[in-house]
C-alpha cells in the first residue's frame, strides 16, 4: 500500500508521528494534562471549492508549524478526507452531522494536546447549520475576497452568527493583491460588524493567490509542502502565525 | 467677527505643541509617548499609539522639496522601531502596545511632490501622508491642521467608517506577495 509522508514522518521525529499507545501505566499516567482545543468554524456555501482549499491548506500549514489539528468539512467541498499528512486528520461532514463530527474530533485533539500546545479544530461549516456551529464554536472564522459583493456576503455570514448570539468573529482575506488592499477590505468589513458585536473583530492576516490554492486541492499537494517560499505559502504561514498567536494579542 | 486666515508655521516651541494637539484630534488620535527620540536617520518626531495600542511614528518636514527624503526616512525607522516594540512592551506593560501590529508611519509635510506620494503609494500600507497646514482667528495662537492623502485620486470613498476597534493583523508586506521575492 502506498504511503504518505505523514505515514512515514515519525521515522525522522517521533513528535510528528501518531500518538504512541502508552505501553505501561506509568507512562499514562505521565502525560501531562491535556490543554483546551478551539473551534474554529468557517462558514461556507454550497459546493465551496475555494473554501475548501484555504481550510485544507490552513490545517496542513498549522500542522506543518507542529499544532495539533484536524478539519472537518463539508463533503462537497472537494476536500480529500484523509488520516493523516503531517498528522492533520481531515473528515467530512454534512449539515447535519456537522455536531457529531466535529465533537469526535474534538475529542481525538483533546488526547494530543498540551496546555503548552492547545489544539485547533478547524471547520467548515454550511449556512444552515450556522445555529449548531454558533453554539458549540470558539470563533467565527469568516474567509472574505476583497471585492464589493463578496464583502456584503460575509457581513451578512457574520450578522447572522451575531444574531445566533456568537460574538466571536475572526476575519481572513483572501485574493488579495497588495497588504493596503486587505487591511481596506477588512476594515470594512469589521466596521459595521464591530458596531453590531459591540467588541473587536478579530484579524488573521491575509491570504494571496487564490488558484494556487484552488489548484494545490486539485492536485493534491497543499501550498506549504509543495511551495513555503511562494506568495501564497508565505501567506498561508502567516495566517498559520495568526491562529497560533496567544489569545491576548488578538 | 475674526476670521480664520492661514498662518506660517510657528516658531519651534509652539509648532510642536500645535502638532501634538493635532495628532490627538485625528479620525485615529494619536497619544503621544515619547518626542525626537533618536533614530537611524536623524529624530522620530514622535513616537505615538493609536487608541487600539498599535504605533505610530510621526516624521515632520517643513520643506516640501524634503517630502521624497521624508518617505525613505520613514520607511527605515519604521522597520527600526518594530525591532525595538518587544522590548517597550516589556518595559512599560501599562502603555498596553500591540507588538504583533508592527509600526505604522505617518509623514507630515506642507505638500507631496508626485513622487513622494508614488513612492509612499508603491510600499503599501507602510506609509500614510498628511498634509500639515497652520490656521489662526485673530490673534489666536496658530493651530496645526492635518489632511490625510490615504485616499488616492480616482479611488472610490470609503463608505464604511474606519473601526475603531478591530486592528487587521499582518507579518507581510507587499514585497513577500511578489513571485520574484525570494526572502523568507
Amino acid at each position: 500500500m502506498a504511503r504518505g509522508l505523514g505515514d512515514v514522518l515519525h521515522y525522522f521525529d517521533p513528535a510528528l508521528g501518531p500518538a504512541a499507545e502508552p505501553s505501561s501505566p506509568t507512562q499514562a499516567e505521565s502525560r501531562p494534562e491535556p490543554g483546551p482545543v478551539q473551534l474554529l468554524a468557517v462558514p461556507m456555501e454550497a459546493a465551496d471549492l475555494l473554501r475548501g482549499a484555504i481550510v485544507w491548506n490552513l490545517a496542513l500549514e498549522l500542522g506543518r508549524a507542529g499544532a495539533a489539528v484536524e478539519a472537518v468539512i463539508p463533503p462537497d467541498a472537494g476536500v480529500p478526507e484523509e488520516d493523516a499528512t503531517l498528522g492533520v486528520r481531515v473528515s467530512g461532514a454534512h449539515a447535519a452531522d456537522w455536531v457529531r463530527a466535529t465533537g469526535q474530533a474534538r475529542t481525538r485533539l483533546a488526547d494530543r494536546t498540551t496546555l503548552d500546545a492547545p489544539g485547533l479544530l478547524l471547520a467548515g461549516l454550511a449556512a444552515e447549520a450556522t445555529p449548531a456551529g454558533a453554539e458549540h464554536a470558539d470563533r467565527a472564522l469568516l474567509c472574505c475576497a476583497t471585492e464589493p459583493v463578496a464583502l456584503e456576503r460575509a457581513e451578512a455570514q457574520g450578522r447572522r452568527w451575531l444574531e445566533a448570539g456568537h460574538d466571536r468573529l475572526g476575519v481572513v482575506i483572501h485574493g488579495a493583491g497588495s497588504v493596503r488592499e486587505a487591511r481596506r477590505a477588512f476594515e470594512r468589513l469589521a466596521g459595521p460588524l464591530e458596531r453590531v458585536a459591540g467588541q473587536p473583530i478579530a484579524s488573521f492576516g491575509l491570504l494571496v493567490d487564490d488558484l494556487a490554492l484552488y489548484r494545490s486541492l486539485v492536485e493534491r499537494r497543499p501550498v506549504g509542502l509543495t511551495r513555503p517560499q511562494s506568495p501564497a505559502g508565505r501567506a498561508l504561514a502567516d495566517v498559520a502565525r495568526l491562529l497560533l498567536a496567544p489569545e491576548d494579542s488578538t | 467677527m475674526s476670521e480664520l486666515r492661514w498662518t506660517p508655521p510657528p516658531p519651534p516651541d509652539r509648532l510642536r505643541s500645535a502638532l501634538r494637539a493635532a495628532l490627538s484630534r485625528r479620525g485615529r488620535p494619536l497619544r503621544v509617548l515619547a518626542e525626537g527620540i533618536e533614530g537611524l536617520s536623524g529624530s522620530v518626531d514622535w513616537v505615538t499609539a493609536d487608541p487600539a495600542g498599535r504605533v505610530v511614528a510621526v516624521l515632520l518636514t517643513l520643506e516640501e522639496d524634503r517630502a521624497l527624503e521624508l518617505v525613505a526616512r520613514g520607511l527605515a525607522e519604521r522597520d527600526a522601531l518594530a525591532a525595538r516594540l518587544a522590548e517597550w512592551r516589556q518595559l512599560a506593560p501599562e502603555l498596553g502596545l500591540r507588538t504583533d501590529a508592527g509600526v505604522d508611519v505617518l509623514l507630515l509635510a506642507p505638500e507631496f511632490s508626485p513622487a513622494a506620494r508614488a513612492a509612499a503609494a508603491a510600499l503599501g500600507d507602510a506609509v500614510e501622508l498628511a498634509r500639515v497646514r497652520f490656521a489662526a482667528v485673530g490673534a489666536a495662537p496658530a493651530q496645526a491642521l492635518l489632511e490625510s492623502l490615504a485616499e488616492q485620486p480616482g479611488e472610490p470613498a470609503v463608505a464604511t467608517p474606519r473601526p475603531r476597534l478591530s486592528i487587521f493583523r499582518s507579518g507581510l508586506r507587499d514585497a513577500d506577495l511578489s513571485p520574484e521575492s525570494r526572502s523568507a
